[in-house]
């Protein structure tokens, strides 16, 4: 077990990640790859069906230790062929050594959808001040994504994309936050920046290309 | 030695033309005015200079 491949970003449940299990989820059997902390084995039992959840080692949140769960390695996954309807594997890929063993090891277990969330590789627009993503900053990670490099590694596994979403990062239009001093008026100052950036967006003038991540569905 | 194009993060974000670069000219000379009053504060140290005998 390698524990220094656990991410420091397994905390906490995003919203966008539930919105795409609402959406993509097929009812039955779902295998959870990577778990994590173990918390969207809730939403997705919300869908009915069961539930394993697997990953190198259990670091489940105390409110989701009651789900079945199994170490595993990712790569090489121990469970029979097509026993799964769906396999969700959320910010894992970009961890393994070799990631296209693993979608062939999914390929075999699933009957019908991958759910994957993969870090986008691409940082051009944060790039522009100096900035970039914060998830270039996690050394657990092996490799990350753009969409074509994505889409190359579901064809190797024999995965046809049924959707291919970006999760866009909303630092940038609100980075005055950053900037403000200690206290009300700057954060009121914060505050003003941040609403003319959100107008400036609406109206088409702004535009965030921040990308933090690919959300993706195949069969 | 500060980064000093954070106060100017509005550039990222503009779109191609003259009216959105205009927006971003509105934003940018906002924040250097929050910054010269203290309500905004350039922390983003990118080096250290450090000269010694």
């Amino acid at each position: 077990m390698k524990l220094q491949r656990l991410s420091f970003c397994a905390i906490g449940v995003n919203v966008e990640k539930v919105r795409l299990l609402d959406e993509y989820l097929v009812k039955g059997t779902t295998l959870d790859v990577g778990c994590g902390n173990g918390l969207y084995g809730f939403p997705i039992l919300s869908r009915g069906g069961s539930i394993l959840q697997v990953d190198i080692a259990d670091r489940r949140d105390s409110r989701a230790q009651a789900l079945p769960f199994r170490v595993m390695d990712a790569q090489n996954l121990d469970l029979p062929d097509a026993s799964y309807d769906n396999v969700v594997a959320f910010d894992i890929m970009e961890h393994l050594d070799d990631d296209i063993l693993f979608l062939q090891s999914v390929r075999r277990i699933c009957r019908n959808r991958l759910l994957l969330s993969v870090p986008n590789a691409e940082d051009e627009q944060p790039a522009k001040v100096a900035l970039t993503h914060i998830h270039h900053k996690d050394k657990t990670h092996r490799r990350e994504y753009t969409k074509e490099s994505l889409l190359v590694a579901l064809s190797r596994a024999d995965f046809h994309p049924l959707m291919i979403r970006p999760h866009y990062n909303r630092c940038l239009p609100g980075f005055a936050r950053a900037l403000a001093a200690e206290g009300m008026v700057p954060k009121m100052a914060a505050k003003f920046i941040s609403m003319q950036c959100c107008l400036f967006e609406r109206l088409g003038w702004f535009e965030n290309r921040c990308v933090a991540d690919w959300f993706c569905v195949a069969e | 030695m500060r980064l000093l194009s954070l106060p100017f993060f509005a550039h990222a974000l503009v779109k191609d033309g003259i009216i959105p670069k205009i927006a971003a000219r509105i934003v940018s000379p906002q924040c250097q005015l929050f910054e010269k009053h203290g309500f905004f504060e350039n922390r983003c140290v990118n080096d250290w200079f450090c000269v010694a005998e």
